[in-house]
């Protein structure tokens, strides 16, 4: 399995992101502002959303919590009209030596015992004058010391409701303790005609308000409590847990707070708190939901968004790749074009044309320019080489001057030997060496004449060289009339002599050979002498800005480029040599006549 | 070519996307989150005993997705009834089985031999200090710290400490009242006494009468009920210093029948269980803030804060 360097591809990725192609700038810009547009309208949609649900849902917290005040506001009525009514209508009419009394309240009692624990009237020194049901009084216990009777005697004027408490007046029976609520109340007494202040005890029964706000907590998020005025609670669906220390509640903070909605922040937790004050009582029912729990329902619609929006991301995300890719294509294959110029292949054909109007124009462009630059070039081409040929001839062409004088000094010793058939002979092997040297300033001459003008040099050097070295000429006759560049034969006999053959004694040997191969020239000078040293032979050819004097293979180097010049590169000089063996140098030249390098066919070979 | 390489993958791809995302959504959506299911197997022939611990059990289960049933098992069957009772409670379906053992040490055999002890916790009865995760008050400190309440509100000389049980519950209190008592000036004997009505009756009575001892320290409901029946007959009623947790026990200390009382708080047991196994609360920060038990006498048992913690609501 392959495996991925991670290295690696972090590295391209950081590569391509430093190149910033115009493909990865549009992509990345067109998705950056497509996310950002499109997540700002999502948080503004989901934010404007949620808010109006939860809204909603407060609203219904709060016709829950109205539901429930009006309940327990029609139940403490109800009490308050059974006070009133033991009060006006019974209390207030009879004696308290009277029998009625008791009666009176018995029958209240019955009446409304759903919802009463006990009705009881106490005198103000807390004697006990009345009760219904009728229950032995328990003992040792000291009704002024109760909460609800001393609350009463504090301010006469008012109904008081107290915390819910156990029924502690009364013996009970079967171990069963009830929990109540006490309203009480300052009383006027008839007691034999004489006025006296006693205190009426409606033990209004805790489960009825107990049921009242459990039947809301068992249903819908969050829960309801009551709080007197003073934070103390009265119901919670939790009582028990908060007095006992395990759950703490917010209760002394919300009674403090003013009808309607509030937020709260309780152990870490926000929280929407729904407050509404009970009449008469200051009782507060608070309405509890934890925020994260008002937008609970939208769990679902906010999976769904997630889902939209990853899904439109990628879209995105894809859309701009593709978009970009179909934009930016042509750019980019211009580009390789480009490249390719860059690399020096000047070729118009490899330009890439398409795309848009924009970018075929900006093609068609280049392509223009570099047509005209191409041709500029090969002008500039074609000068550089005419006149390196010029210089290159120019140099050929030179005669040396020592052997100019050495060569009239030959004639000048025949004449004073009065040899002069030898002498007349050897003036017209010059005159026919300068006539070849010149023809008439063409470069480019026969082999025939190539190989006269060596004749002719081969024997005014064997005068000189008093005939120590014997030379062979043997040119195939058909290529006699093919062309080649002047005097590029005569440097190497000259060579052969100067080097190998003109220091031996009797059995110097120049061979020079012309003949044809595939489709090709070859001529070439073979000497029998001490041969070339290999380093020297591999450097031959090479190019040198001066002459270093005697053997410097200048001569060499220029017959080759010469060639080179004329004709391709494939063809040239070549130099073999073996020490003790000889030496072997070989011209290939194409093979053409002198009417078909006229006619061009010299450009193309 | 590359184009149409790209838009292909990119196709594929969004379609892949919208298949997971579509998978989750739906399963996401329509699986609820499972309820805990949490079952108390408590001994006894009443579960009305049980009530306290219930109504904790059940607020403690109130905000959470939680269902709380509470199984008894009759005295009768014994500890085997108990163990079969856990095991099919288990194979029921319960991710936690609450155990109010009355034979701790049986039950825990079987809870350690079946390595259970991460599904089955001990609740109220059984050593606190065995497992981590069991919510049982400290007996010994129950027993030490009533102990030294009577010392400091009481003259009794001469105590005699009772029981029918001899559970490890039992032993714990005993060597706290013990190692309280001791070099003091109270002196204090121990007498196991037999649980027939009858027979336990007549003990106590025999005990009181007898004039050896002005005191009693009851470590049971039997022995509780007893010695509330011994006072009615008693020539010289006794102090009766009482640990129990029962309604009745609040009843007599409210009608003067009984001195003081040690109240294990059973709905503070039952909310710390189920606090436990559903893991919401920090629970041994809760366990150690509560010492789930309480002592009351006449002053205090009408207290505000005695009052919710003795009396249920009863409706």
């Amino acid at each position: 399995m392959k495996k991925i360097d991670l290295n690696r591809q972090f590295a391209r990725v950081k590569r391509a992101s430093k190149r910033r192609s115009i493909q990865l700038i549009i992509s990345f810009s067109f998705t950056i502002v497509s996310i950002l547009s499109m997540a700002f309208m999502t948080f503004a949609f989901y934010t404007n959303y949620i808010n109006t649900a939860k809204a909603t849902a407060i609203e219904n917290n709060k016709q829950v919590i109205e539901q429930i005040s009006w309940n327990l506001n029609s139940y403490l009525k109800n009490m308050m009209r059974i006070s009133d009514s033991m009060y006006y209508n019974v209390i207030k009419n009879l004696d308290l030596t009277s029998d009625t009394m008791n009666k009176e309240m018995a029958l209240i009692y019955e009446a409304n015992k759903d919802n009463l624990i006990s009705i009881a009237c106490v005198s103000q020194d807390g004697a006990l004058i009345s009760a219904a049901p009728i229950a032995t009084r328990k003992a040792g216990v000291d009704f002024t010391e109760q909460s609800w009777f001393t609350s009463t005697e504090e301010r006469i004027e008012n109904f008081h409701f107290s915390t819910p408490h156990v029924q502690n007046m009364f013996e009970s029976s079967n171990y069963r303790y009830y929990w109540v609520v006490s309203l009480s109340r300052s009383v006027d007494l008839n007691y034999m005609g004489y006025n006296r202040r006693g205190i009426l005890l409606v033990d209004m029964n805790y489960s009825a308000i107990e049921q009242m706000f459990s039947r809301v907590n068992e249903s819908g998020t969050g829960y309801v409590y009551l709080v007197d005025s003073d934070g103390e609670i009265i119901y919670h669906p939790k009582q028990k847990a908060i007095y006992t220390g395990l759950v703490n509640e917010n209760n002394i903070v919300a009674a403090t707070y003013d009808d309607g909605n509030h937020i709260e922040k309780f152990e870490g937790k926000q929280r929407s708190v729904i407050v509404k004050t009970v009449g008469y009582t200051g009782w507060k029912i608070i309405s509890v939901v934890p925020m994260n729990e008002l937008a609970a329902p939208y769990n679902q619609l906010r999976s769904f968004m997630m889902i939209i929006i990853t899904v439109t991301i990628f879209l995105i995300v894809f859309g701009n790749i593709f978009i970009s890719k179909i934009v930016t294509d042509p750019i980019r294959r211009l580009e390789e074009s480009l490249n390719y110029i860059d690399d020096g292949k000047f070729d118009e054909s490899n330009i890439y044309i398409g795309g848009s109007h924009e970018i075929r124009h900006l093609g068609r462009t280049i392509k223009s320019l570099v047509s005209q630059m191409h041709k500029l070039m090969d002008e500039r081409v074609k000068e550089q080489k005419a006149k390196r040929k010029s210089e290159l001839n120019a140099l050929q062409a030179q005669i040396n001057p020592h052997f100019l004088y050495n060569t009239l000094d030959s004639v000048i010793w025949m004449i004073e030997a009065e040899k002069y058939p030898e002498a007349i002979s050897m003036i017209k092997s010059l005159a026919s060496l300068f006539r070849i040297s010149l023809s008439k300033g063409n470069n480019i001459i026969t082999i025939k004449d190539e190989i006269t003008h060596a004749r002719n040099y081969l024997a005014i050097q064997k005068v000189r060289y008093k005939n120590r070295f014997e030379a062979n000429i043997d040119i195939d006759p058909e290529i006699e009339d093919c062309v080649t560049i002047k005097l590029i034969i005569q440097p190497l006999i000259e060579n052969a002599i100067y080097h190998a053959v003109g220091e031996m004694e009797d059995d110097g040997l120049i061979d020079i050979k012309g003949y044809q191969k595939d489709g090709d020239i070859f001529i070439e000078v073979i000497d029998n002498g001490m041969g070339i040293p290999q380093d020297v032979l591999d450097n031959l050819l090479t190019e040198k800005t001066k002459s270093k004097g005697k053997g410097s293979g200048i001569g060499l180097w220029n017959i080759n480029q010469r060639i080179n010049l004329y004709f391709k590169e494939d063809y040239g000089l070549t130099m073999y040599s073996e020490l003790d063996e000889g030496t072997r140098a070989v011209i290939r030249l194409p093979k053409m006549t002198m009417e078909e390098y006229l006619g061009g066919e010299g450009d193309e070979k | 070519m590359r184009n149409k390489k790209l838009f292909v993958c990119s196709v594929v791809a969004v379609v892949l996307l919208l298949v997971v995302e579509s998978y989750i959504y739906l399963n996401v959506n329509s699986s609820k989150k499972k309820d805990v299911k949490i079952s108390f197997v408590v001994t006894g022939d009443n579960l009305d005993k049980w009530e306290n611990m219930r109504a904790g059990a059940e607020t403690a289960a109130m905000d959470n997705d939680c269902i709380v049933d509470f199984v008894n098992c009759p005295v009768e069957y014994g500890v085997d009834g108990e163990i079969d009772t856990i095991s099919r409670q288990l194979s029921d379906g319960a991710d936690y089985v609450m155990v109010a053992s009355s034979d701790y040490e049986s039950v825990k055999e079987f809870v350690n031999t079946n390595h259970l002890s991460s599904r089955v916790l001990f609740v109220k009865n059984g050593n606190p200090t065995d497992y981590k995760n069991a919510v049982i008050p400290d007996d010994y400190s129950l027993g030490m710290d009533f102990a030294n309440y009577i010392k400091e509100n009481s003259t009794v000389s001469k105590l005699a400490m009772v029981s029918t049980t001899e559970d490890v519950n039992t032993l714990a209190m005993m060597q706290g009242i013990n190692e309280a008592l001791k070099d003091m000036d109270i002196k204090i004997e121990y007498r196991h006494l037999s649980s027939k009505t009858g027979t336990i009756n007549q003990s106590m009575y025999n005990l009181g009468q007898s004039g050896l001892f002005d005191g009693f320290i009851t470590l049971d409901f039997n022995t509780l009920e007893a010695a509330a029946k011994a006072q009615d007959k008693l020539k010289k009623p006794v102090h009766v210093y009482s640990i129990d947790s029962s309604k009745e026990s609040v009843y007599y200390l409210d009608s003067n029948v009984i001195d003081a009382l040690a109240f294990k708080d059973d709905y503070s047991i039952g909310f710390l269980a189920v606090e436990e196994a559903i893991g919401e609360a920090d629970f041994s920060k809760l366990k150690s803030s509560n010492q789930m038990y309480y002592i009351s006498d006449r002053n205090t048992i009408h207290s505000e804060k005695m009052e919710k913690v003795l009396f249920r609501f009863d409706k």
